[in-house]
C-alpha cells in the first residue's frame, strides 16, 4: 500500500468511519473480479457509504484529489463494468440496502442501492405488487446495479426491462453533487434524464436513492416445458408463439449441453437429457386467459415438432422447472474452471439460422458453447467454457466471441442484450455505432461527468469516437 | 463476416445533414416539422426543417414485431400499413390522425394506452437522428433488447426537435389483438375517482383506465358529468376476465354509459389534440384529483381535462393562456413534484413559458449542458424553456 493510497484511505476513513475503508491487500483481492472470468483489477482501496450524504462527500473528496472511482453493487457484472484499477477507489454500494417506501397506491416504490433484487419483490409481493425485472442473479444482485446495467431478465419478455421501470433517481455526479432525475410519475421535468441514465453503466454518477414501478402480481401463473429434437424447431417455435400475439411471461431456452449439464448437477429439474433443446414457457395473468395462451403455446409447440410438453401442475413442479433455468449458470461451474457468459441480442426470427453459426464456431474452436437464453426476446447468452489458466484457450475464446458479435450483428442483432458494455465488449461497439455515433456517446457523458474520473475505461472505446462538437459550415 | 461495419445511414440522414450544415453556415435557425399539424407555427425568425417527406416505411418485419418508419410517416398511413401486416404500434397520442411518427416522438406525449404500453419512449428501439452540428447519427437499434452504448436516444425522444432531427425510427410492435373492448361509466367527480381507486385496489390493469373531465366526457362519449373509460386488448378470454373485474371493482355508483370499441379512443384523440393549449401534469396516480383540481384554480374549467389514472398523467385544456399561469402552476406543481410540460401552445407562448419549466437547479445545469452536446451550433430554434 502506497503512502498516498494509506493517506487518501484515511481521508476516506474520516468520511465513513474506519470500518468502511479496507486498503489491505488480501481485503482487495476480493474485490479484483466481478462476474466476468477474464479481466482482473485491483483498485486502490475499497469504500462503504452509508448515506447519499457520505457518498457526496466521498466523491467530492476524491474530485479534489482527482482521483476515479467506480461504483459497485453485488459485482455480479458479467461485463467487467464494477472493476478498479488503482488509483481509482471502488465505492461498495452494499450498506446503503434500506427499502425507503413500498407505496401501493402509487404502484411504486423508492429503494436505496444496496438493495437486492429479490428483496424488493419480497417487499412488494404482500401488497399485492412486485418488482418485475429478474435476473437470473436476483438473489444476489442489487437495484443500483440493475440501473447501471439496465438489467433484463427471463420475465421482461413481458414486462420490459428496468429502463421501463425506472421513474426517478437521486444521483450523485462526479464532483459530489446531489440531483434528482425524473419525477415519481415518470414524467420528466425536461429531458429524459433518468432514462439517459439507466444502462450508464456507472460513468455518469452514482444512483444513491432509486423510484421504481410494481406491477400487479398476476392471479394466475401457468408454466410448461417443452421438448425438442433440434434446436432449429425450437427456435421456430419461439417466433411463432410471439407472432401469434401471445404474449408469454416468459420464455427461455435450453439447449442440450445446457440440460446435461443441469441434470447432472444439484439442480437437477427433470429435463428430458436426451432432447436437443427445451423451450419454458410461462403465461400469467387472469384464469381463463391463461389457460388459453398456454394451452395455444402448446398446441404451437407440438406442431413446430415438439416431442413433448410437460405441464407444471403445482407450484412446487413450477419452482423446479424455473430452478433449472436459473441455476444453469452455477451448474456450468462445474465442467470448467471458467465460463464466459456472453450476451448478444437477435431479431427472433434469425434465432434458428444464428444458433446454428453459434454452434458452428465453437465446434470450430474447439470450445464447449452451451446456450441458456431469453428466447422469446431473441437475448442469446452462449456460454463459453474454458481454463482461464491456459493462455491459448483465453485466445481461442477471445476469437470466438468476436466471431459470434459479428454472426449477431450481421443478422441484425447487437453485441450486448442485458449485460452491458464494461470492459469486455468496448472493442465490439465499433461493428453496430460508427464514430460519431460514439462520439455523441461520450460526449454525453461529459454533461454528467466532465472529468471522466466515473468509472473510466469503460463502454465507450478508447480509439472509437470521432472528437463530437459545433461543427462550422459544410 | 469479419469487416462487419455498422449497418450504413439513410439516404435521407445525408440530405437532411446537408440542410442542418447550410443553415449553420446560413446563420439561420431551423424548427424541425412532420405534418405541421401539431405546433402549426413557427419559432419567431426559424425557418421549418420538413421532415413530412421522410414517409418511407424502410422495413417492416411483422415476425419480429419491428417496423422502421421514416420521421415523416403519419400514423394513419402507417397504422393501415401495419394492420394489412397483423401488427400495431400502442401509440395512441392526442391530435390529428394525420400526426407524424416523428412529431409523436419528439413531444414524447402518450395517449391512455400508456396505461399498459407506456410512453413512446418504450415504444422505440432505435433512432436515426440528425444533431444541432449536422451530424446524422444512429442510436439504439432494431432490437428489442439491447444495452450497446449509451441510450442517446432518450434525450431526443420528447425533447421536441431540440435535441435533434428524427429522420426514422425503429420501433416495437404488438400483434393484432383477437379482442379489443370498452367500457364507459358517469358520474360526479367524487364518485369516478372512487371507482377509479378501486379498481387500482382490485390489481386490475386494463390497457387504458381514462378519467374524462365533464367537457371531454361529453364530447367523447355524450355523456354528463365526469366519465369512467377503460380499454383492453388481448385474447378473448383475457380482455373478458379484466374488464369484468373492473365492471366489479367500479360497482353500481357510476351510470354505465354506450362505448363502441374504438370510436370513443379517437374522438378522445380528435377532442384533446384540438384543445390550443395543453399541458400535462405527472401527478401521482393517487393523487390526479388534487392535479386537476391545482389546474383548475389555474385555469378554471378551460376546455377538459382527462387523466390516465394508472400512470398519474393529468391533461389539462384551455382556449389560451399567459405564460405567467403557466408558471404559476409549475411552481405549485413543483412543490408537490409534478413536473408540467406544455405539451402544445402558440409560437409566442411557447417561446414565454418554455416546453419545461421549474426545473430544479441540478437537472436545469444537466439539461443546459445536454442541450449543448446535441445541439452545439444552437440551430434548432425549439423553446424548451422559458
Amino acid at each position: 500500500v502506497s503512502a498516498n493510497t494509506s493517506a487518501l484511505a484515511q481521508d476516506l476513513a474520516g468520511i465513513v468511519g474506519p470500518r468502511f475503508v479496507r486498503s489491505r491487500p488480501a481485503d482487495l483481492l476480493t474485490f479484483a473480479a466481478d462476474g466476468l472470468p477474464t479481466h482482473r483489477a485491483i483498485p486502490a482501496c475499497v469504500v462503504f457509504p452509508g448515506s447519499t450524504r457520505e457518498v457526496s462527500a466521498l466523491l467530492a473528496h476524491l474530485h479534489a484529489a482527482g482521483v476515479p472511482f467506480v461504483a459497485r453493487g453485488a459485482g455480479t457484472g458479467l461485463s467487467g463494468g464494477a472493476l478498479a484499477e488503482a488509483p481509482a477507489v471502488l465505492v461498495a454500494l452494499t450498506r446503503m440496502a434500506r427499502i425507503l417506501a413500498v407505496d401501493p397506491a402509487n404502484r411504486r416504490a423508492v429503494v436505496e442501492p444496496g438493495v437486492v433484487n429479490a428483496t424488493l419483490a419480497r417487499a412488494a409481493a404482500p401488497h399485492g405488487l412486485r418488482y418485475a425485472p429478474d435476473p437470473s442473479s436476483q438473489t444476489a444482485c442489487t437495484i443500483g446495479g440493475n440501473v447501471a446495467e439496465n438489467a433484463g431478465g427471463p420475465h421482461c419478455l413481458k414486462y420490459g426491462v428496468t429502463a421501463n421501470h425506472t421513474l426517478a433517481l437521486e444521483v450523485v455526479l462526479a464532483g459530489g453533487e446531489v440531483v434528482r432525475l425524473g419525477s415519481a410519475s415518470g414524467e420528466p421535468w425536461g429531458p429524459d434524464l433518468a432514462g439517459l441514465f439507466v444502462g450508464s453503466e456507472g460513468t455518469f454518477g452514482i444512483a444513491t436513492e432509486i423510484t421504481v414501478r410494481l406491477v400487479p402480481l398476476p392471479p394466475t401463473v401457468r408454466t410448461i416445458l417443452a421438448d425438442f429434437t433440434a434446436l432449429r424447431t425450437a427456435g421456430e417455435a419461439v417466433s411463432r408463439i410471439i407472432a401469434e400475439g401471445i404474449v408469454p411471461a416468459a420464455l427461455e431456452m435450453m439447449d442440450q449441453s445446457a440440460i446435461r449439464i443441469v441434470e447432472a448437477s444439484i439442480y437437477a429439474a427433470g429435463y428430458p437429457t436426451d432432447a436437443a433443446a427445451v423451450l419454458l414457457v410461462e403465461c400469467d395473468g387472469r384464469a381463463g386467459g391463461t389457460a388459453a395462451d398456454i394451452a395455444r403455446a402448446e398446441a404451437i409447440c407440438r406442431e413446430a415438432g415438439a416431442r413433448g410438453v410437460r405441464t407444471a401442475s403445482s407450484a412446487a413442479e413450477r419452482e423446479r422447472l424455473w430452478q433449472g433455468r436459473k441455476k444453469a449458470f452455477g451448474a456450468m461451474g462445474r465442467i470448467s474452471a471458467d465460463l464466459l457468459v456472453q450476451d448478444t441480442t437477435v431479431p427472433r426470427t434469425a434465432l434458428p439460422d444464428v444458433l446454428e453459426r453459434v454452434a458452428e464456431i465453437g465446434a470450430r474452436h474447439r470450445l464447449r458453447v452451451t446456450n441458456v437464453f431469453h428466447a422469446g426476446d431473441g437475448n442469446l447468452h452462449p456460454n463459453l467454457s474454458f481454463d482461464a489458466s491456459d493462455p491459448e484457450q483465453l485466445e481461442r475464446v477471445a476469437i470466438a466471441s468476436r466471431e459470434i458479435m459479428e454472426v449477431c450483428v450481421a443478422a441484425g442483432g447487437t453485441i450486448t442484450g442485458e449485460h452491458g458494455v464494461g470492459v469486455d465488449k468496448r472493442k465490439y461497439l465499433p461493428l453496430v455505432f460508427g464514430p460519431d455515433d460514439l462520439g455523441l456517446m461520450d460526449a454525453a457523458r461529459g454533461a454528467f461527468d466532465p472529468s471522466g474520473r466515473a468509472n473510466p475505461g469503460k463502454v465507450i472505446p478508447a480509439d472509437g469516437g470521432r472528437a463530437w462538437g459545433a461543427r462550422g459550415p459544410a | 463476416v469479419s469487416g462487419t461495419v455498422p449497418a450504413p445511414l439513410p439516404a435521407a440522414a445525408t440530405a437532411v445533414a446537408e440542410d442542418v450544415r447550410r443553415a449553420i453556415a446560413e446563420g439561420a435557425r431551423l424548427q424541425p416539422r412532420g405534418a405541421g399539424t401539431w405546433w402549426t407555427d413557427l419559432a419567431p425568425g426559424a425557418r421549418a426543417l420538413e421532415l413530412g417527406a421522410l414517409n418511407d416505411v424502410a422495413r417492416l418485419e411483422p415476425a419480429d414485431l419491428v417496423v422502421t418508419a421514416g420521421a415523416g410517416c403519419r400514423l394513419d398511413a402507417l397504422a393501415a400499413r401495419l394492420a394489412a401486416a397483423g401488427v400495431w404500434l400502442a401509440l395512441d397520442p392526442p391530435g390529428s390522425a394525420a400526426r407524424t411518427v416523428g412529431s409523436v416522438l419528439a413531444t414524447g406525449g402518450a395517449g391512455p394506452l400508456a396505461a399498459r404500453y407506456g410512453a413512446p419512449r418504450d415504444q422505440l428501439l432505435g433512432l436515426i437522428v440528425v444533431a444541432g452540428n449536422g451530424v446524422p447519427l444512429r442510436m439504439g437499434g432494431r432490437v428489442v433488447k439491447n444495452v450497446a452504448g449509451f441510450d442517446v436516444a432518450k434525450a431526443v425522444v420528447g425533447g421536441h426537435g431540440g435535441f435533434g432531427a428524427i429522420i426514422e425510427a425503429h420501433l416495437r410492435l404488438h400483434a393484432v389483438p383477437a379482442s379489443d373492448r370498452s367500457l364507459a361509466w358517469a358520474g360526479s367527480r367524487r364518485d369516478v375517482g372512487d371507482a377509479a381507486a378501486r379498481v387500482l385496489a382490485a390489481g386490475a390493469a386494463p390497457a387504458a383506465l381514462e378519467v374524462l373531465g365533464p367537457p371531454l366526457a361529453h364530447a367523447v362519449l355524450a355523456s354528463d358529468g365526469w366519465a369512467l373509460l377503460v380499454r383492453d386488448l388481448g385474447g378473448t378470454a383475457a380482455v373478458d376476465e379484466e374488464l369484468a373485474v373492473v365492471a366489479g371493482a367500479v360497482g353500481r355508483t357510476l351510470r354505465k354509459v354506450d362505448a363502441a370499441p374504438e370510436a370513443p379512443w379517437h374522438a378522445w384523440r380528435r377532442a384533446v389534440g384540438a384543445w390550443p393549449v395543453l399541458l400535462r401534469i405527472g401527478a401521482d396516480p393517487a393523487a390526479w384529483g388534487d392535479a386537476a383540481a391545482l389546474a383548475r384554480q389555474h385555469f378554471g374549467d378551460g376546455l377538459g381535462s382527462s387523466v390516465t389514472v394508472p400512470r398519474g398523467t393529468v391533461r389539462v385544456g384551455c382556449a389560451a393562456a399567459s405564460s405567467g399561469t403557466v408558471s404559476a402552476l409549475r411552481t405549485e406543481a413543483a412543490r408537490r413534484g409534478w413536473p408540467v410540460v406544455l405539451e402544445r401552445a402558440n409560437a409566442s407562448l411557447r417561446a414565454a413559458a418554455g416546453v419545461w419549466g421549474a426545473l430544479d437547479p441540478g437537472a436545469l445545469r444537466l439539461t443546459e449542458r445536454l442541450r449543448r452536446v446535441y445541439d452545439p451550433n444552437d440551430v434548432f430554434a425549439v423553446p424548451l424553456l422559458p
